[in-house]
């Protein structure tokens, strides 16, 4: 009897190649994915100072704080100290994206100074509802803002100046 | 049906007699067979781009996001957050294997909430992990590093339109590896 044999070594070279191929096949040789992009595009923001801030006039025969509070209040540390005209808070008006958080940026003390060169301290400067502030939903927001001045005992007597650098930021 | 087989085989046989007393010797011969066996290749977003919070130039700008996340305005566009993320990727794949990546080259992205669009195109590239071959903005020639992985950061140029409507924009980027 001859039968039809197929050998063992070509059977298993056939395997071993069968094998190969399916590994190939199922090896991943390419991948993907996907990735984001964002970008937020503000309402350029403005910030305009509407009224300047004005202690008015004041004298003191000691050293006296005056504190003028965004609600247009003045204060004095002095019992011996007066004033006299309409001190009034500075008014600011900003612009900006709508529901967005902002903060209004500003140095913590001033000088105020005279023709003849004498000075004043301005600090405790404040905002009315922080300086962390949110436009409303017309992009729009409104702060008064007051501030502290220290008088000194023999402060010369004169019209004193001066200015506050104010920048807003988105946060 | 054995029975049928081994006759037909006999009268095959008997054929082959009649042509060669050699056709008993069965004719072998090797077959070289070739495979390259490829490690799965993976592609992974670690972290989305983003161009951040922009106060743009009302005459327009082009906004260039680098690869090290660094946001720079050809105009007088500002960046009042400094929440820029460049964007970045991960492959892991056979050892100090060449991959190309591919994407479209330009991505339109569009407001939320409404119809507004910018382009973003230009895209650059630095590899932190693995090595970067001569890159063109939509294609990625990768080297993973010997223990097979490569990290890319990606960045890209942002057409911001005069007067760009205030808004959120999105897009999305697809990105393609193969290996080479």
């Amino acid at each position: 009897m001859l039968d039809m044999q197929i050998p063992y070594s070509l059977i298993c070279r056939r395997l071993v190649a069968s094998l190969l191929v399916c590994l190939v096949s199922f090896g991943a040789h390419a991948a993907s994915q996907d990735l984001q992009i964002g970008v937020r595009i503000f309402h350029p923001a403005s910030l305009n100072v509407v009224d300047h801030l004005s202690f008015s006039t004041l004298a003191a025969h000691e050293a006296t704080t005056f504190t003028l509070t965004p609600a247009g209040e003045l204060l004095f540390s002095a019992h011996h100290a007066l004033s006299a005209g309409m001190p009034r808070p500075a008014r600011i008006r900003t612009q900006g994206a709508a529901n967005t958080s902002y903060r209004i940026n500003y140095p913590s003390t001033t000088l105020l100074t005279s023709a003849e060169g004498h000075t004043l301290l301005l600090h405790s400067i404040t905002f009315e509802g922080g300086a962390l502030r949110t436009f409303n939903a017309e992009g729009r927001d409104e702060v008064l803002v007051g501030a502290a001045l220290d008088l000194a005992t023999d402060q010369q007597p004169g019209f004193y100046s001066g200015s506050l650098v104010l920048t807003l930021s988105y946060e | 049906m054995k029975t049928f087989l081994k006759r037909s085989g006999w009268v095959a046989l008997a054929g082959l007699m009649t042509v060669s007393p050699f056709a008993f010797a069965t004719p072998t011969d090797d077959m070289g067979i070739g495979a390259e066996i490829l490690a799965p290749l993976v592609l992974e977003t670690q972290e989305d781009m983003n161009f951040g919070g922009i106060i743009p130039d009302a005459a327009g700008d082009t906004v260039t996001l680098s690869p090290a996340g660094v946001a720079t305005a050809a105009a007088g566009s500002t960046f009042p957050n400094g929440d820029q993320q460049q964007g970045i990727f991960t492959l892991i794949g056979g050892n100090a294997s060449a991959v190309t990546v591919t994407h479209d080259a330009t991505v339109t992205l569009i407001r939320v909430g409404g119809s507004s669009t910018m382009a973003v195109s230009n895209f650059a590239y630095a590899a932190t992990v693995g090595d970067l071959g001569a890159a063109a903005p939509g294609s990625v020639p990768v080297t993973l590093d010997a223990t097979g992985n490569a990290t890319i950061a990606m960045g890209a140029d942002l057409a911001v339109g005069a007067n760009q409507t205030a808004g959120v924009y999105t897009g999305t980027l697809a990105l393609t590896a193969a290996y080479d």
